[in-house]
């Protein structure tokens, strides 16, 4: 049997950082929020949090709104690369602890950004389906306000904190996975990391430009394995980095009517952004979901979302 | 040989509604109302248009007006 999504969670924290207000400090515009970064809200995490708190939360969300239970999962999987403390134990393992899940279930982290989720999403499936497992939790967490210089206007008044839950099972799961295209472009890895002084540096036109030309690429490439073209597909999820580059990739894809941003109450949530789209899908959304994922790296994953028809 | 009216059509292909009929080529992009995003997008657009080398970035302030990109074009 293969796996499949079955319910997928959002955890949003109740605090934020009003980005209108923080731009007039950082010298930016209302009108440039509104029109071009798209997000007039950040959410940030309660300072005592940390990221398996969030991951948590995410979790339990999926238990008490999606019916998941905790006993059954055989695997957990979260992605993250702002992991608890310095990384070590892994977090998935204080995850683990924090649900009080079964000493049997396996647990591991997965180092991703933005392109965290589709990447995810092929390890878990896999892994699941090479061990006969039926139920699995892929959860990512990445609160980036744990290394946001808040002075710094190339990042400051883009990221926002929160965690998502997938549950993946071989039990009547809602979405079949699959195609998938994978890649990065080393040669540009420097373009978003950790500086010295402890914070995230992003040279924003480098990201710009690889999100710009690779993306769409990568697109037609799952569209050519799924034997697919751009209009028959009724969702196309991608990373919401700003609305500025969801805008960007949708002309180029010309599939701008249904390319949503839905990211201007949160904020980029890195490897969040695009379960959050899915856990907010109407049951009639479609049968054809493109989700794509891009960043970190500078790396991409592309795959796609089919309805299962007996769901129908 | 890039011209001017290249560079415009990239302009008008690049950013949605910016009308550029009455462009200045002399004029700062960011006096026309064009924001750092849409001078990202037009310096892309001009690359792949034009199968232009990658402008580097300590350059890219040389390029926010018609004229500076075509200086910058004739000098590499």
């Amino acid at each position: 049997m293969s796996i499949g999504i079955k319910a997928v969670s959002m955890y949003q924290p109740d605090d934020y950082v009003d980005n209108i207000s923080q731009a007039k400090v950082l010298d930016s515009t209302e009108d440039f929020i509104i029109n071009k970064i798209g997000m007039k809200r950040l959410s940030r995490k309660d300072k005592l949090d940390d990221t398996t708190d969030l991951a948590k939360r995410a979790v339990d969300l999926l238990s008490t709104k999606k019916g998941f239970s905790m006993q059954d999962i055989e695997c957990l999987v979260l992605v993250t690369q702002n992991p608890d403390s310095k990384g070590m134990p892994h977090s998935s393992a204080i995850l683990h602890s924090k649900l009080a899940l079964n000493s049997t279930c396996a647990v591991f982290d997965i180092s991703l950004g933005c392109s965290g989720y589709v990447h995810g999403l092929s390890i878990i499936k896999s892994f699941m389906e090479s061990n006969g497992f039926d139920n699995g939790v892929l959860v990512t967490a990445d609160p980036y306000s744990k290394i946001i210089n808040s002075s710094d206007r190339d990042t400051a008044m883009l990221f926002g904190d929160g965690a998502s839950a997938t549950w993946l099972s071989s039990d009547s799961p809602i979405w079949n996975i699959g195609s998938f295209d994978f890649g990065i472009d080393s040669s540009q890895y420097d373009a978003l990391h950790i500086g010295e002084d402890g914070y995230l540096f992003m040279n924003g036109r480098t990201v710009f430009n690889f999100a710009a030309m690779r993306v769409p690429k990568s697109i037609n490439n799952v569209l050519l394995k799924s034997n697919l073209s751009i209009g028959e597909i009724d969702l196309v999820l991608l990373h919401q980095g700003s609305k500025y580059i969801v805008e960007t990739l949708a002309k180029r894809l010309g599939s701008e009517e249904k390319t949503p941003f839905r990211a201007g109450h949160i904020g980029n949530t890195v490897s969040s952004s695009i379960p959050m789209m899915l856990s907010d899908l109407p049951v009639d959304a479609g049968e054809n979901v493109l989700l794509s994922g891009f960043g970190v790296g500078l790396s991409w994953a592309t795959c796609l979302l089919k309805k299962r028809r007996n769901e129908l | 040989m890039i011209s001017d009216i290249d560079i415009k059509n990239v302009i008008a292909d690049s950013v949605m509604g910016f009308d550029v009929s009455a462009m200045d080529n002399d004029q700062d992009f960011s006096n026309l109302g064009l924001d750092s995003l849409d001078h990202l997008t037009i310096l892309l657009s001009l690359e792949e248009t034009f199968e232009i080398k990658k402008i580097p970035d300590e350059d890219i302030d040389k390029c926010r007006s018609i004229s500076g990109i075509l200086d910058y074009l004739s000098n590499e």
